[in-house]
């Protein structure tokens, strides 16, 4: 073995031109990281280290044209903001029911597409129209789509009792389960597709081996199936998750964050932050919250998957 | 020795290309209008004044009026203003409270000297609070813009209202409005939602019941039984169900399509409406009329909306910049800009003649000496452009949907102002 090792070791010395090196082997392995490094580092690492510098600035462009330091100023701010600690609990709520509504309706599609039909085949891709539809298109659809006077999906949730006379986005309770509603629709493709990966991978022979143990569909689906995708659900769930918590554009077109502040969360009350109140600070700070909230909590998501 | 001269070859020859060049100044423009019509215009005045100034190339970058105020903040925060760009008015006062705008009166003094005029004396009166601040000039207006009652005269035969006698106050109006509600068709296209076309509306309303947004004390004015009763006026229309019930909920845009799909009997709009209608070859075109917005029981006080051209302080051309801001705010540049985008420009001299002389534009140049600003009879203030949309527009939405009485909302609509003018 040594010998052949010696062999091989001589063969690359022979092949290399004496002094030619442009890395010594150590180094390769990090010569080979270090564009992805360095990459991550100026696209991540840098606009996080100026969020951070930012939100310790004293910065309220109307009274000052240049940031100074101002220490926890606002964060001390924003402890106090009621409003803003209210738009958080909003965003926990859109970020749950989000993914809650992209799990409900991905799994069954999913295990529809999973058929090897030619319609199943055709809807693969038909599925992921929501996914690849611009926000600003979906939200103007939608709005039609509610209206009181035109709207069909208005005139069906008159019919079952839910909508009066004017549209659902004029309730605030309604008007947010329905921006949910939308925003867990358009993620959908995206869950669908992976879990139909998970279930392709899914080896028949488990399914055969407890179907000759005597279980049912339900059985096999619980016992069989679930054990398999959990990992994805969980992994594809908590990208989808992340999205939803940053979301800013379904909401503000779609409602303003109205009526009143009954659809605005964290990420539209750090747009008002920064482009009406011209309180980049500020809003450099909420975002470093937002980032350590979705932290902790992704942690947390994390810690379960590995405990099961 | 051959590398040697070889550069010094390529450097003079560098020198030589590039020559002209460095004489030229490229003064970078943020134009916000995406109409096609308005783009053309701009390029036209663009191509004349480096005509007349080949020293001077103007860069003109489109961006869209909805990014704007993103695309400024931005610049604002992290570099890459441009040396000019348009401006909504009430967001002049913002910006140079920011310390980002130059002042313009050194560049309007030499104007005047070497065209004899006086540019200043011809601002629209309403105007000049927008953009004459602590004494100086911080912007120059291209266009200025007033809403009008368009009403539909056949709507109002069918209703047993006299088509020759539209509402004149904000009482009539609403009156009027639920009597035109009827057979499908919406009485008033009046806006209750977080909409900019709420407060353009509303503001009529509360100046003309003789509110104002700042009380002498520099504090919230609105609670007052004056705001208060413009407020339940301005409402009643929704409650009494005389226009569209999604109106809290609805954009301006909307509401404009509606009244040219002949949903609705009335709307407070500009004169580009009646150009759309045209263009629309709309049916009921010829029973469309105009009329001055409705008064209250104190004024008639009309929306006053425009835009300027600004020099950014950041600029490194401001002579180049000032040049042509001057020159497209003036002048048969500007006649061509505003006739081709069919706007009223923001020259009192230049409305006074051809085209702005024919129908409809006539009662709009007349509405607009009773233009007024939302803080009217106040000074502009730096935080309108946070105000107008957090604060009016919720108290309406709040009072149409029944979420809070009027005294409720006002109270909390006068928290809100404080908190942001104290902050």
């Amino acid at each position: 073995m040594a010998s052949r090792q010696e062999t091989v070791t001589g063969a690359r010395a022979a092949s290399r031109p004496p002094g030619r090196s442009l890395l010594p082997d150590r180094w390769l392995p990090y010569g080979m990281i270090g564009p992805a490094v360095f990459v991550a580092f100026a696209i991540a690492i840098v606009p996080l280290c100026y969020a951070f510098w930012l939100s310790l600035q004293d910065w309220y462009m109307l009274r000052q044209p240049l940031p100074k330091w101002g220490g926890l100023i606002n964060y001390r701010a924003l402890l106090q903001d009621t409003q803003l600690w209210a738009s958080f609990g909003r965003t926990w709520i859109w970020t749950l029911g989000t993914v809650f509504v992209e799990l409900l309706l991905a799994m069954p599609i999913a295990l529809l597409l999973n058929r090897e039909t030619g319609i199943a085949r055709t809807a693969s891709a038909l599925i992921l129209l929501p996914w690849v539809t611009p926000f600003i298109v979906l939200g103007f659809g939608w709005r039609f789509l509610l209206d009181s006077d035109v709207g069909p999906i208005h005139s069906f949730l008159h019919l079952i009792g839910i909508a009066g006379d004017s549209s659902v986005l004029n309730d605030p309770v309604l008007a947010f389960a329905t921006i949910i509603f939308i925003s867990g629709w358009k993620g959908t493709p995206f869950l669908v597709i992976a879990l139909l990966a998970a279930l392709k991978s899914i080896p028949d022979e488990l399914y055969e081996a407890a179907e000759v143990d005597g279980a049912g569909a339900w059985s096999r689906f619980w016992h069989v199936t679930v054990p398999s995708i959990q990992n994805t659900v969980v992994t594809v769930g908590l990208v989808l998750g992340i999205l939803a918590f940053y979301s800013f554009d379904l909401p503000w077109i779609m409602t303003k964050g109205g009526p009143q502040d009954a659809t605005t969360i964290v990420g539209i009350a750090m747009y008002k932050a920064v482009f009406l109140d011209l309180r980049p600070a500020y809003a450099a700070a909420i975002s470093i919250v937002m980032l350590v909230l979705l932290f902790i909590a992704s942690m947390f998501a994390l810690r379960a998957r590995r405990i099961d | 020795m051959r590398i040697t001269a070889l550069l010094a070859a390529t450097t003079i020859a560098a020198g030589f290309f590039t020559a002209p060049a460095l004489a030229e100044t490229t003064v970078t423009f943020w134009q916000f209008s995406t109409r096609d019509a308005d783009i053309a215009a701009w390029n036209g005045a663009i191509a004349s004044f480096e005509k007349a100034n080949p020293d001077i190339k103007i860069n003109m970058e489109i961006v869209p009026w909805s990014e704007q105020q993103q695309r400024l903040v931005s610049a604002l925060s992290a570099g890459g203003l441009p040396d000019v760009s348009m401006l909504g008015n009430n967001v002049v006062a913002q910006f140079q409270s920011a310390g980002a705008l130059a002042p313009l009166d050194e560049y309007f003094a030499a104007y005047d000297k070497e065209h004899g005029t006086d540019v200043a004396a011809d601002v629209w009166p309403g105007d000049k609070g927008y953009y004459n601040l602590a004494g100086k000039w911080w912007a120059s207006p291209v266009n200025v813009e007033t809403r009008a009652l368009y009403y539909r005269k056949d709507l109002f035969k069918d209703a047993g209202l006299d088509p020759e006698k539209p509402p004149q106050t904000w009482a009539d109006f609403a009156a009027d409005a639920t009597k035109l509600t009827r057979d499908g068709t919406y009485g008033a296209a009046l806006s209750m939602s977080l909409d900019y076309f709420t407060v353009q509306n509303f503001m009529s309303a509360y100046l003309g019941y003789g509110a104002r947004m700042i009380g002498e004390d520099g504090k919230c004015g609105f609670d007052t039984p004056e705001f208060k009763s413009a407020l339940d006026t301005y409402v009643s229309v929704y409650k009494n169900k005389a226009t569209h019930p999604d109106a809290p909920s609805m954009s301006g845009d909307t509401f404009r399509k509606g009244f040219r799909d002949g949903k609705f009997a009335m709307i407070l709009s500009d004169a580009g409406l009646y150009k759309d209608l045209q263009n629309d070859k709309a049916p009921f075109l010829d029973q469309v009329s105009i009329a001055m917005v409705p008064a209250g029981p104190k004024n008639r006080s009309g929306f006053l909306g425009g835009w300027p051209l600004v020099l950014w302080d950041a600029s490194e051309n401001k002579e180049a910049a000032a040049k042509w801001i001057l020159y497209a705010t003036h002048g048969d540049a500007l006649k061509t800009l505003a006739s081709e985008g069919g706007f009223i420009p923001g020259s009192v001299s230049l409305a006074k003649g051809e085209p702005w002389t024919n129908f409809p534009y006539p009662l709009f140049v007349e509405q607009l000496q009773d233009a007024r600003a939302y803080q009217y009879p106040s000074e502009a203030i730096p935080q309108m452009g946070q105000l107008e949309v957090d604060t009016i527009q919720k108290a309406v939405q709040a009072v149409a949907l029944g979420q809070q009485t009027t005294d409720e909302a006002t109270a909390q609509l006068c928290t809100t102002i404080n908190e942001v003018l104290a902050r």
